[in-house]
C-alpha cells in the first residue's frame, strides 16, 4: 500500500500557480527525492502534505486516509513529520528539551493531569526524556544537548531540526533541504544520519538541491518545474533525462 | 525531612521561611497604609502571572485588565443583585473572566502581532462601554457601592491582608506547577516557533485558549477579591493603562522566567507607590526605572540572574564526542 498518495494537487496563490495537477506516490520504506529549480513548488508541496496550507484542488492520502485540509497537529499525530527549509527551532530551549517536546504524541494526557503531575504523567515524561536522549545520540548531538538551540552552529541546528521531526515517531518523514549551507564534512554526517533514520524503517521524502546527495541516497526521484511534474524515475534515469537537463540548464538555442 | 536538609534544600528553605515570617508579621508592625500597599502588590502579582501565560505563546494583549474588571463586576453583581455568598461570587467572577478570554482567543484565532493587540484593545473598549452604559446592572459611571466584604464581621485590613496573602501563595503554587509541566513548556514552544509547534503535534489554538482562560481565571479571582475588599467598583477602578503596567512588570522582571513577573510586580508597585510622594515627577521616575532596566537587562532582572548562573555555574553534558561541526561546544550567550 502506498504510504503517501498525492492526487492531482493544484495550489494557486492569487494568480500564481505554485502547483498544477501534481501526483506523487511513496511506497512504505522508500526514500524518494523531490528536486527542481528554485520556485518549482517543492516547499509548497511540503506545506500541502503537512497541512500548513490547503490545496486549491486535489487530495492527499496518508496510509489510505484522506488528510486534505487537516490541521498540521492532527496530521503529525497520524505519523507524518516534517522539517523546515529555513531553520526552525525552539531557540530559547535546550537541545534536549526541543526534542523532548516532540516526543509526546503517542501518549497525550489532559492538561490538568499534566499540571498536577499524576503518576502516569511522570512515567510518560521519564519515557519521553529517555527517548529524547536516544534521539540526541542518534543525531550526534550529545555534546550540545544542554545548549540553547539558538546558540548552536548551523550544522548542529540543521541536525536538530531533523531530530525534532524524528521525535514525532513518524512513519513518513519529509525533509526540506537538510544539507543547505553545510560544508562537506557536515553534509557527509547528515547523509549518515538520514541513512540511520531509513534503517529504522521510516519512509522519507527528501527535498534537496545538493545533487550528489540526492543521486547517492534516493531510490526514486521526482522532478518539479514551474509547479508541474516533469520527470520521475531512478537516479540514473533522471540524470540523463532531457527535460530535466533543460529545466536546470536551459535549451542549447537559448544560450546562443 | 533529612532530604530537605541537604545544601540545595537549605538554599531554598531558609529564605522562604524568613521571607514568609516577615510577610506574616508585617501587618503587626507596619502602618495600615503599608498593609494596603502589600495587598495591591499581591493583586499585581496575580495579574502579572496570568498575563505571562498568554504572552509566552506570542500573543501580547491589551485587555488583561478587562478580565480583572469582568471578575470584579460579575462577583459584585452576583452579591448585590442575587445576594449570593462570597464563595459563589468569587467562583462566578473567575469563570466569567475565563470564558470571556477563551472566547476572545477563539474568535481571533487567525490574528497575530499588531492585529491581535488591536482586537484585544477593541474588546477592552466594548467592555468599558458595557460597564459605563448598562446602568441598571453595572451602575454606570458611579459604579457599584457597598459590596459586602469577603467575610462579614472579619473586615479589617489586617484580616484581608491574610486572605490576599494566602490566595497569592496558592496562585504562585499552581502557576509554578503549570510552568514546570509539559503544558508550560509547550506554551513556550508556541511562542518560539508556532509553525514548528504545530507540526510536532501541538494544538496551538487549544493551548492558547487554555492559557488565556487560566490567566483570566486568576485575574477574575483577583478582581472579585478586589471588589469585596474595596467594597466599591466603577469603570475608573480599571483604567486601561493597567495592562501596560502589567506588561511593564513582566518585561522588567523577565517574562520568559517564572519568577520574572513576580519580581517585576513587587519592585515596580513599590517604586510606583514610593514615587507618589514625588507628585508630578512620579511618572517620569517610573519611566526612568523602566528604561534603565530594559537597557541594562534585556532579559529582565530574573533573566540576568539566570544568565549569570549559567555562565558561572557547572554545566553537564550527556557525553560523547563531537561528530558534527568542528571545535569545542559553543558558549551560551544570552
Amino acid at each position: 500500500m502506498a504510504i503517501l498518495e498525492v492526487d492531482k494537487v493544484t495550489k494557486r496563490f492569487g494568480g500564481l500557480e505554485a502547483l498544477r495537477d501534481v501526483d506523487l506516490r511513496l511506497e512504505s520504506g522508500e526514500l524518494v527525492g523531490l528536486i527542481g529549480p528554485n520556485g518549482a513548488g517543492k516547499s509548497t508541496l511540503f506545506d500541502v502534505v503537512s497541512g500548513v496550507t490547503r490545496p486549491t484542488s486535489g487530495k492527499v492520502f496518508f496510509q489510505g486516509e484522506d488528510i486534505t485540509g487537516m490541521k498540521p497537529h492532527r496530521i503529525a499525530e497520524k505519523g507524518l513529520a516534517r522539517s523546515f527549509q529555513a531553520t526552525r527551532l525552539f531557540g530559547n530551549l535546550s537541545v534536549l528539551k526541543n526534542i523532548q517536546l516532540a516526543c509526546h504524541i503517542p501518549a497525550r494526557t489532559n492538561i490538568a493531569g499534566d499540571v498536577f503531575r499524576l503518576p502516569s504523567v511522570r512515567q510518560r515524561e521519564s519515557e519521553a526524556q529517555q527517548k529524547a536522549i536516544d534521539i540526541v545520540k542518534l543525531g550526534g548531538l550529545e555534546v550540545v544537548s544542554d545548549e540553547l538551540a539558538k546558540n548552536l552552529p548551523h550544522g548542529y541546528q540543521r541536525a536538530l531540526g531533523v531530530a525534532i521531526a524524528l521525535a514525532v515517531e513518524p512513519k513518513l518523514l519529509c525533509l526540506d533541504e537538510p544539507v543547505t549551507g553545510m560544508n562537506a564534512e557536515e553534509t557527509r554526517f547528515m547523509m549518515g544520519f538520514i541513512e540511520k533514520i531509513r534503517k529504522e524503517g521510516i519512509t522519507i521524502l527528501l527535498v534537496e538541491h545538493h545533487m550528489k546527495v540526492v543521486m547517492d541516497i534516493c531510490d526514486r526521484i521526482t522532478v518539479l518545474n514551474f509547479g508541474r511534474k516533469i520527470a520521475e524515475g531512478k537516479p540514473d534515469e533522471i540524470q540523463g533525462n532531457k527535460d530535466v537537463i533543460e529545466a536546470y540548464l536551459g535549451r542549447p538555442e537559448d544560450v546562443t | 525531612m533529612l532530604k530537605i536538609m541537604n545544601r540545595r534544600g537549605l538554599n531554598w528553605v531558609i529564605p522562604t521561611v524568613i521571607g514568609g515570617s516577615l510577610l506574616l508579621a508585617l501587618p503587626w508592625f507596619g502602618r495600615a497604609y503599608y498593609t494596603h500597599i502589600f495587598i495591591l502588590i499581591f493583586l499585581n502579582i496575580i495579574l502579572a502571572m496570568g498575563y505571562r501565560l498568554l504572552y509566552v505563546t506570542g500573543l501580547v494583549s491589551f485587555c488583561h485588565v478587562t478580565f480583572y474588571a469582568i471578575g470584579a463586576y460579575t462577583s459584585a453583581i452576583l452579591a448585590m443583585k442575587l445576594g449570593l455568598p462570597f464563595g459563589i461570587c468569587f467562583l462566578g467572577g473567575g469563570i466569567a473572566a475565563a470564558a470571556a478570554a477563551a472566547f476572545l482567543i477563539l474568535v481571533t484565532s487567525k490574528a497575530r502581532g499588531a492585529y491581535f493587540f488591536l482586537i484585544s484593545f477593541s474588546f477592552l473598549g466594548v467592555m468599558n462601554t458595557v460597564f459605563m452604559q448598562w446602568r441598571s446592572v453595572t451602575g454606570g459611571a458611579s459604579g457599584i457601592t457597598s459590596i459586602p466584604p469577603i467575610i462579614s464581621g472579619f473586615d479589617t485590613v489586617v484580616n484581608n491582608y491574610y486572605i490576599f496573602f494566602a490566595f497569592t501563595i496558592l496562585t504562585i503554587f499552581i502557576m509554578y506547577l503549570l510552568d514546570r509541566s509539559r503544558f508550560g513548556s509547550e506554551l513556550m514552544a508556541i511562542g518560539e516557533a508556532e509553525d514548528l509547534a504545530e507540526v510536532i503535534g501541538i494544538d496551538v489554538l487549544r493551548h492558547r485558549m487554555v492559557a488565556a482562560a487560566i490567566g483570566a481565571l486568576f485575574a477574575g479571582f483577583a478582581g472579585s477579591l478586589f471588589a469585596h475588599y474595596e467594597s466599591f467598583i466603577a469603570p475608573t477602578s480599571f483604567p486601561m493603562w493597567t495592562t501596560i503596567y502589567i506588561l511593564s512588570w513582566c518585561v522588567i522582571g523577565g517574562v520568559r522566567k517564572f519568577w520574572g513577573p513576580i519580581v517585576g510586580a513587587v519592585l515596580m508597585t513599590a517604586i510606583s507607590e514610593y514615587g507618589r510622594m514625588m507628585g508630578a515627577m512620579h511618572a517620569i521616575f517610573y519611566a526612568a526605572v523602566l528604561l534603565a532596566v530594559i537597557m541594562a537587562m534585556p532579559n529582565g532582572i530574573v533573566g540576568l540572574v539566570d544568565t549569570l548562573r549559567t555562565r558561572f555555574g557547572r554545566r553537564q553534558y550527556l557525553g560523547g564526542d563531537t561528530k558534527l561541526g568542528a571545535g569545542p561546544p559553543p558558549v551560551v550567550d544570552e
